[in-house]
């Protein structure tokens, strides 16, 4: 089981720290040399103008770096845009100009929203969900910041990957995150994460829809 | 020397229209472009006065939407583009030797067809359903005629295109210019460093350029008769054709102002760039890699090679470092002098490292699930962009426009334009970083007050006002040095290329005479050259006494 939030926090953890190290090298550097060689009467300025050897090395050490970076994306990517063969539930998330809607085919439920509010998503925690994602109309984007993850949701298109919530009882927002014209503001939906149990007797209450898409 | 002078008559509005020496071209468009700023800078300060409040209201959803769609679609093709290639219209001929650039009466073409496409665009604005609103990217379906009806948006896919189109035959003109109007002696390896990042630039707007005229041609054919995007795929095949130019148009607008900061770091250091030819093999490594980026803004689509993007673009962090240690290389055993120009050129160094360490994040596909399309995202290109190529190109205007207009800007209100910039641009953008860490998404006109993000919104809002007034400093000090006329002389700074061996304004026909080309920086080989051979004749006079 895949948790988005723990892999993109456990890459920012060694993203973060060479970013903000190389940029506090890099302004220190010139720092000194702003400060070292600033204009003097008399100062003789160096007529060095390469230096093939340190240069070379610096190059090697740049592109280990970027290597290594490259390496641990592909791995993290390679854990979170795999599918898992069974997951315990599908659920269908459609986006149209400017609402949500979620079909969960093996148990015929249709969520659609209610009047103006947000259309409600009712998951079960510590579960693989597949997200079959699609959308009617323009692109838009289907985008949980708790679960640091979001994806794109394209007409005659669509995209499947899984997400896992892992604590119950959380009750979250997601968002469209492709800007889709003057209903892109308000085009929300609230997460509910229900234990397994609870999610069970949420199933059972809920009306079947009348036709299976 | 003397040359019979031919007077040169003002050609006032016939010469204003049709004037086809470079210089003049150049400078027309520099204008136009910083009027465009204006106006796009304008409506950046209704978008934070809009942001810095919850739910101020000001303006509704649809005039928010036309705000940061021309915002965008202004400061990129009316503003940052055409400044980056105009620098090259006007320097590259004189860099190089040069007595006209090649094709001068297409470079005015050239320079019409970027106006007209700036007028088309910003004309959206007199129809009833307002200017084109889709963003300054235009994706496909909602550009469309079902849900983008309005006329406003014909006339941005127009402006666009006009606008681009200029821009490119302008940049045909510079790259001719390169290629075969050089002095005797300018070899390649012998370019000054501003006319090796022009070099670059026009070779990635020759690639890329035509791509986006193709795509808003195609864009107008699908809203008037479909059939086009509206495929399985249709939307991702219209995103590859964008950011295929949307990529390399980043570099456009970077690339000369890099060239601007290395001019000013060597002169104003008084030292020859370090690693000259590094930076020359980094800018074609770039330029190489411009072309095979474009789909990392396209990884939450599902529908691209992720890898290879992720690959492609964290590998530019190699050129980008080599272009930093010679840079930095240049700077360390020179003498620094802390004139205006080259305070630009180190904040630009500092700020254009913070959108390129957050560019490095944001090429990594899981970092870019989470923060793609949020405020993080908006900071980092306001970083490359403002904070980098603008701080760049002041650089560069500070450096030149003693050459350009004959008299010097100030430097007391050069400095204060420069803190108050550097405040301003920082104010504004550092709290976009932290907001869009935690979730802000771009493109919302509002934002609910619980989600706490009012302060950063009104620091962002607070450093707008700063760098509007900011920019009126700049307005003030060139108003200022038009009118006192400080006479500048040819060179006063003490310069390396050949565009300092011509009086400032450089005559008609550039040059009178070229000293000859043996490096680089034949203006510095001659000073030595003149030093050495002062010492031996003093060395010889002693002897002799």
């Amino acid at each position: 089981m895949v948790e988005t939030r723990h892999e993109f926090r456990a890459l920012l953890g060694v993203y973060a720290p060479i970013a903000v190290g190389v940029f506090l090298i890099v302004v220190a550097t010139l720092g000194f040399v702003v400060v070292r060689f600033r204009h003097r009467p008399g100062r003789v300025v160096s007529k060095r103008s390469t230096a093939p050897r340190l240069e070379l090395l610096y190059v090697l050490v740049l592109a280990g770096i970027a290597t290594f970076l490259v390496v641990i994306t592909f791995r993290t990517e390679s854990r979170v845009d795999a599918l898992a063969a069974s997951p315990a539930l599908r659920i269908a998330a459609t986006g149209s100009d400017w609402r949500w809607s979620f079909y969960y085919p093996a148990q015929g439920i249709d969520e659609v929203g209610r009047g103006q509010g947000p259309t409600e998503l009712y998951v079960p925690a510590d579960r693989t969900i597949e997200f079959d994602l699609t959308s009617l109309d323009v692109i838009h984007a289907f985008y949980i910041p708790y679960e640091d993850y979001q994806r794109a949701a394209i007409p005659r298109i669509v995209n499947r990957f899984d997400l896992v919530f892992p604590k119950p009882g959380v009750q979250t927002s997601g968002y469209c995150n492709e800007y889709c014209g003057i209903g892109h503001t308000a085009m929300r939906f609230e997460i509910h994460v229900l234990t397994p149990t609870a999610f069970a007797a949420w199933v059972s209450r809920q009306p079947r829809a009348r036709t299976a898409r | 020397m003397s040359t019979a002078t031919v007077p040169v008559r003002s050609l006032g509005l016939i010469g204003a229209i049709g004037a086809t020496d470079h210089k003049s071209i150049a400078k027309r468009t520099a204008l136009v472009a910083f009027v465009f700023f204006i106006g796009g800078g304008v409506l950046a300060l209704v978008i934070r006065t809009q942001l810095a409040t919850p739910n101020t209201g000001l303006v509704g959803a649809d005039a928010y939407d036309a705000l940061f769609t021309m915002h965008g679609s202004t400061m990129i093709y009316l503003f940052l583009v055409p400044t980056a290639i105009a620098m090259g219209v006007y320097l590259v001929p004189l860099q190089v030797g040069a007595a006209e650039i090649a094709g001068p009466r297409l470079c005015l073409a050239g320079f019409w067809l970027y106006v007209s496409g700036g007028l088309v665009m910003w004309s959206g604005y007199l129809t009833d359903d307002g200017p084109g609103a889709a963003g300054w990217t235009a994706f496909d379906p909602l550009s469309d005629s079902p849900h983008s009806p309005g006329i406003g948006m014909d006339f941005w896919i127009f402006g666009v295109a006009l606008a681009t189109l200029g821009c490119l035959v302008m940049a045909c003109c510079v790259l001719g210019t390169i290629v075969a109007r050089r002095a005797p002696g300018m070899t390649l390896l012998r370019l000054a460093p501003f006319t090796w990042t022009m070099l670059v630039t026009c070779l990635m707007v020759a690639v890329a350029f035509p791509v986006l005229v193709v795509a808003m041609g195609l864009l107008w054919v699908q809203r008037e008769f479909g059939g086009i995007f509206d495929t399985t795929g249709g939307p991702i095949a219209y995103q590859n054709l964008f950011w295929f130019y949307g990529h390399p148009v980043v570099y456009v607008m970077f690339f000369p102002f890099v060239g601007a900061v290395a001019e000013v770091v060597t002169v104003h250091s008084g030292r020859r760039l370090f690693g000259y030819r590094p930076f020359a093999i980094s800018l074609l490594a770039f330029t190489a890699l411009s072309t095979s980026v474009w789909a990392h803004h396209m990884f939450t689509t599902g529908q691209v090679a992720n890898r290879y993007f992720a690959l492609t673009s964290t590998a530019l962090a190699v050129p980008a470092g080599i272009e930093y240690f010679d840079l930095i290389g240049t700077l360390a055993g020179g003498s620094i002098r802390l004139r205006t120009p080259m305070l630009f050129a180190l904040a630009f160094l500092v700020q254009f490292l913070i959108g390129g360490l957050t560019g490095v994040l944001l090429g990594s596909p899981p970092i870019n699930y989470d923060v793609h399309n949020t405020y993080f995202v908006v900071a980092h290109f306001h970083y490359a962009l403002f904070a980098g190529s603008l701080f760049g190109c002041f650089a560069g205007v500070y450096h030149w426009f003693p050459k350009v207009t004959g008299a010097l800007l100030g430097e007391r209100l050069g400095k204060l334009h420069f803190w108050v910039m550097t405040l301003g641009a920082n104010l504004a953008f550092f709290p976009m970083l932290v907001d869009g860490w935690e979730g802000m998404r771009r493109r919302i006109d509002s934002y609910p007050a619980s989600a706490g993000w009012q302060t950063l919104n009104d620091l962002s809002t607070a450093g707008a006002v700063v760098i509007a007034v900011s920019t009126g400093i700049f307005v003030l000090n060139v108003v200022r040095s038009l009118r006192d006329r400080r006479p500048a002389g040819p060179d006063p700074w003490g310069g390396h290329t050949l565009e300092w061996a011509t009086s400032s304004p450089p005559p008609r026909h550039n040059f009178d005479a070229l000293p000859p080309v043996r490096s680089p920086a034949p203006l510095l080989d001659r000073r030595e050259a003149a030093a050495l051979a002062a010492a031996q004749h003093s060395a010889a006079g002693g002897s002799a006494a």
